[in-house]
């Protein structure tokens, strides 16, 4: 038991000798991280106002249809959302490949006379491929349309069927305009179909803040490559005379992640605080909004995602074998993680795949507990993840070593 | 007490179905210094591993004292201390806490040993800054902290310069004249002069030999390699 201990408290003061090493590279990956949280920032910025453009095509000599366009296109509910670009076929076509347009819309002839008819002709729509997120939402929006339009026509025929079923032929036209005012009514009154919720890609936080709380996870994610030479750095035979001694291969282990972890909490507990001092104190004009705030709650879920973050980088390195092979397979994962966990860009705009991975690793549930931060209170599945991450990679790493000692 | 302290009975060790050692059997009484040499990669290392319980046997035993060590694992801590060929130590810290981990439960006996293994003077140094020969002093001072009756050590003199051989040397003889056992693997002529008793290693097998001097000894491992 005491041998136990010792082996801790030596653990500790090894991992707090390694601070100044990593408190040059905490300088160095946080500057790196501010570059790429600006530079995703930036790209958020400029896709927050969603503009769809889209050419419209439509037919030679068709009067009816061009009214009907001059009208939809002078709608102010669409005018700030939509750029109709008048062009014909080829000109559109070349303008969706080149990514100009997010869809193409062929308006046929006869088109609006059919739909006062009844008949139904269809507006064909193209859109690309591979559609970005503004033509998801383009064909989301389009699709809406498209289905009012259907349950206010099949609502009109069911009127005219039934009238002429009952012989009052004369009564559908004022029944149709009395119908069409209702179904007008309601389509431009939005309020009665939707609640107005307003949904964040960044959550809780606020854009600033999200690219806050991933800087500080990419730091720490990059840390890993300084942390190398502390994780290879013991010598497997020093663990094969504890073994030898009762002390075995997990509690060495644990030892180990806890030693590390607490000391990168310390050492990037110390640059917050000071960092935060000095905004306060040097720039009184500084966003209160950006200021964190660095309560014992906050502190501890820093340790645990800090935890969770070194016992994977102890996992990778016992794994990979050696410190050279541990760094390059913690880069290309690193790589993985920052963007399938949306450390980059916030989930929502991430391919499926991409989020389905992101799930499986630990970065998106460190950066949901360092939200605590900004008094985002980490949800019950990111703590739980954050343990079960720290004590499987613990596990896997003390079985990698124990294997390493059988030839 | 036995006369015997250390009795290895049908020892066998294989590692992905390649037999390293088959049917290992001897005895080892008090007092001696017992050298196990071979051909490079023949099981030496693998032999003391289990001797000193860091690795486990495919099958036999290992009395220490009369009682079955493979069962009762203490029994490896309690009678052999053991130095690895590369040294267990922690190299960025300092020499006294290497050492505080392998005595916290007897620090009386700290300040004597370090004096004993010339130590005082660099307790305070971190262990990378120690020369070889250094480290193995301290890695042997590091695995008598149980004051164990069988020291066993595997190529301490390797790599290291005449001078610390022989301190060694004259630790090794120092301690089995206090009535202390010591099971060696070594190519290091001083070490092998030691040696009260002999075995090689060949063909998986170990046999005992005569205590031959080094030129004499390398002579029999070159053709017993060569017959191999």
């Amino acid at each position: 038991m005491r041998r136990r201990f010792f082996y801790l408290l030596l653990q500790l003061k090894a991992a707090f000798k390694f601070i100044p090493r990593l408190f040059a590279g905490t300088i160095l990956f946080g500057f790196l991280a501010f570059c790429i949280g600006y530079a995703g920032s930036r790209s958020i910025e400029g896709g927050t106002r969603l503009f769809f453009k889209v050419a419209v095509v439509l037919p030679d000599d068709d009067s009816l249809v061009n009214i009907g366009f001059n009208m939809l296109t002078q709608m102010e509910s669409l005018k700030d959302y939509c750029e109709f670009i008048q062009t014909d076929r080829d000109s559109a076509e070349t303008m969706l490949k080149n990514g100009e347009v997010y869809g193409i819309v062929y308006i046929p002839e006869g088109f609006v006379e059919d739909v006062l008819n009844g008949r139904n002709t269809p507006a064909v729509v193209m859109l690309p491929d591979n559609p970005g997120i503004e033509t998801s939402i383009f064909r989301a929006v389009l699709n809406a349309g498209s289905d009012t339009l259907a349950y206010v026509q099949s609502g009109i025929y069911a009127m005219t069927d039934a009238y002429n079923h009952f012989g009052l032929s004369d009564r559908i036209m004022e029944s149709s305009d009395k119908l069409n005012d209702h179904y007008i009514r309601f389509v431009i009154n939005r309020s009665t179909m939707y609640d107005i919720r307003t949904v964040s890609a960044t959550g809780a936080l606020s854009q600033a803040q999200f690219y806050i709380c991933s800087g500080m996870v990419i730091v720490i994610l990059f840390l890993g490559f300084l942390l190398g030479s502390h994780i290879t750095g013991e010598n497997p035979k020093t663990r094969v005379m504890l073994k030898r001694s009762g002390v075995g291969y997990m509690y060495t282990c644990s030892c180990r992640i806890l030693a590390t972890a607490l000391s990168c909490t310390c050492l990037l507990a110390a640059v917050l605080l000071v960092v935060r001092l000095l905004l306060v104190n040097t720039v009184p004009s500084f966003s209160t909004d950006l200021l964190y705030e660095l309560s014992p709650q906050s502190i501890f879920f820093l340790f645990l995602g800090i935890t969770a973050a070194v016992s994977f980088f102890f996992a990778v390195y016992s794994l990979a074998g050696s410190g050279l092979y541990g760094m390059l397979l913690l880069f290309c994962i690193n790589v993985v993680m920052i963007y399938c966990s949306g450390l980059l860009l916030p989930t929502a705009y991430l391919p499926n795949i991409a989020k389905h991975i992101g799930r499986v690793l630990p970065a998106a549930y460190i950066k949901d507990l360092f939200g605590s931060l900004y008094n985002a209170m980490p949800s019950a599945a990111s703590i739980c993840a954050c343990v079960a991450a720290a004590a499987v990679f613990s596990a896997i790493s003390a079985l990698a070593d124990s294997r390493k000692e059988i030839r | 007490m036995s006369d015997t302290i250390l009795r290895v009975n049908g020892l066998r060790k294989s590692y992905r179905r390649k037999i390293i050692l088959e049917n290992v059997s001897f005895e080892i009484h008090p007092g001696d210094i017992v050298g196990i040499v071979g051909a490079n990669g023949c099981g030496k290392s693998t032999l003391l591993r289990m001797l000193a319980g860091a690795d486990r046997p495919d099958r036999g035993t290992i009395e220490y004292n009369g009682k079955n060590a493979i069962k009762d694992r203490k029994l490896f801590r309690k009678y052999a201390g053991y130095v690895p060929q590369e040294n267990p130590l922690f190299e960025n810290l300092t020499v006294l806490d290497n050492l505080k981990l392998w005595y916290c439960d007897c620090m009386d006996g700290l300040t004597q040993v370090m004096e004993r293994f010339g130590l005082s003077t660099y307790a305070h140094y971190t262990v990378n800054r120690l020369s070889g020969g250094m480290k193995k002093r301290l890695s042997i001072a590091c695995s008598i902290a149980q004051k164990p009756p069988l020291l066993i050590l595997d190529e301490p003199g390797a790599s290291l310069d005449i001078v610390c051989k022989s301190d060694i040397c004259n630790y090794l003889a120092d301690y089995s004249a206090a009535g202390n056992t010591v099971i060696i693997t070594s190519h290091e002529e001083c070490e092998l002069a030691l040696c009260s008793r002999m075995f090689i290693i060949e063909d998986t097998l170990l046999r005992e030999i005569p205590p031959v001097n080094g030129s004499g000894l390398m002579k029999l491992i070159s053709k017993e390699s060569r017959h191999a």
